[in-house]
C-alpha cells in the first residue's frame, strides 16, 4: 500500500485508520483521515448498520452484540476488528474508550499506532483525585476539595462524608473520580441533603464509569467554564489554541460554546496557557487535550483534564484555522508540531451550538423518534459536523448529541446574529430538539452582553423554559394537511411495499434502506 | 367539527372545515369553545408535499410539516409544534386520569412512594434510569398515590402509567 506522502517518511507510519466511535464525531474524524489521504474503517452494531459514519467510511467492520458493552465499549471486539479490516491506526474519538487508559495500552501492544496520549497520561489525569495530587506539584491553581478515605461500612463512609464537607465547606459537589459529562456528580446545599446526594452520584458513577469512587469539591458559585486547547508532540514540545469558554449549561453538560471568550484578557489568556502546558507537561501529554478551569473574577481554579479531542473543538478549529482532527494524526505520526506558539492568535468569533434530541421544556429530558425532516441551515461561516441524516432515528440506545451548529464570524456580534439566523432556519421535524431552546439562550440580552456563568440556564429560566410557538398557527396548519390528506399523498409513494405503521416517512426518507 | 390538541401547550382546539364552490374550503376554528377570527388568514397547501404557506397581513409565511402516527410535527418562524388529531371520546392522560405515564422508555431505579402515601406537588415518586442518566419523576399535584404499577428494575415503554394519585381537593 503506497502511504501518503506526509506520512511515507515519518517515524511512525501508518496507512489505514480504524475510528472506535460512532456519530458525528465517528463522521468528523473520517473526513479529517480522508483528507489526509488515510483510508477509514468504521465499526458499529446492529443499531447502527445503516448509520452516517459506516456510509461515509471505507470501509466497515459489523460488531456483534446487544449492548454497548459487547459492540462500542468492547476493547476485545474493536481489536479484533482491526486485525480482519488491517487498520494499523486507531482514533478513538470521545466518550467510550477514549479515556481508558488500559484500552490504550492495549491497542498499542498489539501492534496498532494509538491516535491519544499515552496510556500513562490518560491514567493519570483520568484518576481526577490522582490529577488534583499532580496539579499541586506542578503549581497549577486548584478548587478546594478533598478525598474520601475509604470506610469499610456504609455507616462509617456517610461519616466521614459528614466530617470531610464541614472542612471543606458548603456548597459542596460531589464528584466522581472516573467522571465526566456530568454524570455521578451533584450539588449539596446543606448537610441534611448529603447522604442521598452521595448515595445517588455513587450508582450513576457505578452504572456510568464501572467505579463509584465519589471526591468532594467546594462548588465555586456562579463561575465561567473556561478550558484551554493544547497540543503536544512526541518531541517534548507543547502550545496552547487559547481559550473556549463553555458556561452555558444544562445538567452540568455543555449546550453553547465560543471562542475565544468575553472574560479573557490577554494576560490573563497567558497565564492560563502556561499554566495549561505546565499540567500537560505533568503528565508528559503527548496529542490533543484540553485543560478546564473554572473562573471567578480574576482567579482561575484547575477543574480537570480531557484526555482527547473534546465535542466543542470546531470552535477552535474556526478560529486559529488549526483543523485539531489532522494535527493528531499528524503528531501520532511522530512529526514536530506544525505551528509555533506565536502563530496562534484569534481571527474573529466562532459559536458551536449542540443540537439535542430532548425535551427543553421538560427537564431537558432526553427524547426518541423518527428524524423524519432534517433540513440544516446554509450560508457563509456555518459548519454543521453531523451524525444524522433525515430518515435516522434518535434511539434510547445512544447519547441525544444529534449534530453541532458551529457558526464564525467576524466578531461576537455577528458570530451571535448569524447563530440565531442559523437556529431559526434548522428544521428537524419528528423528534423534538433543543434548537428553539437554543435560540432563546443565544438571543438572550445577558449573553449578548457577555454575562455567562454555568447557572445561566437555571437562573434565567428558573421555572423551566417554553416555547413561544403560535399554537393557533400550528393548528391551522395540521388541520389544513390533514384535511387535504397531506400525509396520504406521501406515504403512498413510499409505503405500499413496506407496511410500516408507526413512521411512512422514515422509509421514504431514508438514502440507504 | 375535528379535534386537535396542540401538545406544546396542551391546548384543545376544534376545527372546522367545509369545502365551498369558490374551490377554497372554509375554517372554522374554535380554542376552548370560543371562535377566533382569522378572517385574513388564508392557507395555501404546497408548494411541495411537505409545505404550506400561510397568508396574513402582508406576509406570507412557509411553514414545513410532517405527519408521524397521529401527530403532525409543524415548524414555523424556527418553532417547532406538534399537534395530534384527536378521535372523539379519547381521554387524556393525566388531567382526566391521575396517571403519572413515563416520559420515556428506561428503567425504574427507585420508587419512592407508596400507595396511600400523601405527597406534595413536585416531590420525587420514582427515579427512572435513560440514556445513563437518573431522571427525578416528580408529583404534579398535591395528593394521595393510589396505585403504582411497577416495580424498581422493571424497564417501562414510553407512556406507560407509573403511578396514579388523586388529586386533593
Amino acid at each position: 500500500m503506497d502511504l501518503p506522502s506526509w506520512i511515507a517518511d515519518a517515524p511512525f507510519k501508518f496507512g489505514k485508520v480504524l475510528i472506535a466511535n460512532r456519530g458525528e464525531i465517528a463522521c468528523r474524524i473520517i473526513r479529517g483521515c480522508q483528507e489526509m489521504g488515510l483510508a477509514t474503517v468504521a465499526i458499529y452494531n446492529d443499531a447502527d448498520a445503516n448509520a452516517m459514519h459506516v456510509e461515509l467510511a471505507d470501509e466497515s467492520v459489523h460488531l456483534e452484540g446487544d449492548d454497548l458493552a459487547s459492540t462500542y465499549l468492547s476493547a476485545h471486539s474493536i481489536i479484533n476488528a482491526c486485525r480482519t479490516s488491517r487498520a494499523d491506526a486507531l482514533h478513538p474519538g470521545y466518550g467510550f474508550l477514549s479515556e481508558r487508559a488500559d484500552f490504550a495500552e492495549l491497542v498499542e501492544a498489539s501492534g496498532i499506532i494509538w491516535i491519544g496520549p499515552p496510556a500513562k497520561a490518560i491514567d493519570s489525569m483520568g484518576d481526577k483525585v490522582k490529577a488534583r495530587r499532580l496539579m499541586v506539584d506542578a503549581g497549577v491553581p486548584l478548587v478546594p476539595g478533598a478525598e474520601l478515605t475509604p470506610q469499610d461500612s456504609l455507616a462509617d463512609t456517610v461519616d466521614e462524608l459528614r466530617r470531610v464537607s464541614s472542612e471543606v465547606g458548603f456548597p459542596i459537589l460531589l464528584k466522581a473520580s472516573a467522571g465526566g459529562g456530568g454524570k455521578g456528580m451533584r450539588s449539596v446545599e446543606t448537610s441534611g441533603e448529603l447522604e442521598a446526594a452521595f448515595l445517588s452520584a455513587k450508582r450513576e458513577a457505578l452504572s456510568a464509569f464501572g467505579d463509584d469512587t465519589i471526591y468532594l469539591e467546594r462548588r465555586i458559585v456562579s463561575p465561567r467554564h473556561i478550558e484551554i486547547q493544547i497540543l503536544c508532540d512526541t518531541h517534548g514540545d507543547a502550545i496552547h489554541l487559547l481559550e473556549r469558554e463553555c458556561s452555558i449549561q444544562r445538567r452540568h453538560q455543555k449546550v453553547i460554546e465560543e471562542a475565544p471568550s468575553v472574560a479573557i484578557s490577554q494576560e490573563m489568556r497567558e497565564q492560563m496557557g502556561e499554566a495549561a502546558i505546565n499540567a500537560a507537561k505533568a503528565v508528559h501529554y503527548v496529542g490533543a487535550g484540553t485543560i478546564e478551569f473554572l473562573l471567578s473574577g480574576d482567579e482561575f481554579f484547575f477543574l480537570e483534564m480531557n484526555t482527547r479531542l473534546q465535542v466543542e473543538h470546531p470552535v477552535t478549529e474556526l478560529v486559529t484555522g488549526v483543523d485539531l482532527v489532522q494535527e493528531q494524526l499528524r503528531i501520532a505520526a511522530g512529526h514536530p508540531l506544525a505551528i509555533s506558539q506565536d502563530e496562534v492568535f484569534p481571527r474573529g468569533w466562532a459559536i458551536e451550538a449542540r443540537i439535542y434530541s430532548e425535551d427543553a421544556a421538560n427537564g431537558f429530558l432526553p427524547a426518541i423518534g423518527p428524524i423524519a425532516i432534517f433540513r440544516p441551515p446554509e450560508g457563509p461561516g456555518i459548519r454543521l459536523d453531523t451524525g444524522v441524516r433525515q430518515g435516522d432515528e434518535a434511539s434510547i440506545d445512544f447519547d441525544p448529541l444529534l449534530a453541532k451548529l458551529i457558526v464564525h464570524a467576524s466578531d461576537r456580534q455577528r458570530a451571535i446574529e448569524r447563530m440565531s439566523r442559523a437556529l431559526e432556519d434548522f428544521i428537524i421535524l419528528g423528534v423534538t430538539t433543543n434548537i428553539e431552546f437554543l435560540r432563546s439562550v443565544i438571543t438572550h440580552e445577558k449573553f449578548a452582553s457577555g454575562d455567562t456563568t454555568t447557572d445561566f440556564i437555571e437562573s434565567i429560566w428558573e421555572d423551566g423554559w417554553q416555547s413561544s410557538a403560535d399554537p393557533a398557527v400550528a393548528v391551522i396548519a395540521a388541520a389544513s394537511a390533514e384535511k387535504v390528506g397531506l400525509h396520504l399523498g406521501i406515504s403512498s409513494e413510499g409505503t405500499e411495499d413496506s407496511p410500516d405503521p408507526y413512521n411512512p416517512f422514515s422509509t421514504l426518507g431514508r438514502r440507504y434502506p | 367539527m375535528k379535534e386537535f390538541i396542540n401538545q406544546t401547550d396542551d391546548s384543545n382546539w376544534a376545527v372546522g372545515i367545509i369545502d365551498t364552490s369558490s374551490g377554497y374550503s372554509a375554517i372554522k376554528i374554535e380554542l376552548d369553545g370560543e371562535s377566533l377570527d382569522l378572517q385574513d388568514w388564508r392557507i395555501l397547501i404546497g408548494p411541495s408535499s411537505d409545505e404550506v404557506m400561510l397568508e396574513r397581513g402582508s406576509g406570507e409565511e412557509r411553514l414545513v410539516l410532517v405527519k408521524v402516527g397521529d401527530i403532525w410535527w409543524v415548524h414555523h418562524n424556527g418553532h417547532s409544534s406538534r399537534v395530534s388529531v384527536v378521535e372523539r371520546g379519547a381521554v387524556n392522560t393525566f388531567d382526566s386520569m391521575g396517571g403519572l405515564t413515563s416520559p420515556m422508555p428506561g428503567k425504574i431505579l427507585n420508587i419512592m412512594a407508596s400507595i396511600g402515601e400523601q405527597v406534595d406537588k413536585g416531590q420525587t415518586l420514582l427515579i427512572l434510569e435513560a440514556m445513563k442518566m437518573e431522571n427525578r419523576i416528580c408529583s404534579p399535584v398535591d395528593g394521595i398515590v393510589s396505585a403504582i404499577h411497577y416495580e424498581a428494575g422493571d424497564q417501562v415503554n414510553q407512556g406507560a402509567i407509573l403511578i396514579e394519585i388523586e388529586e386533593a381537593e
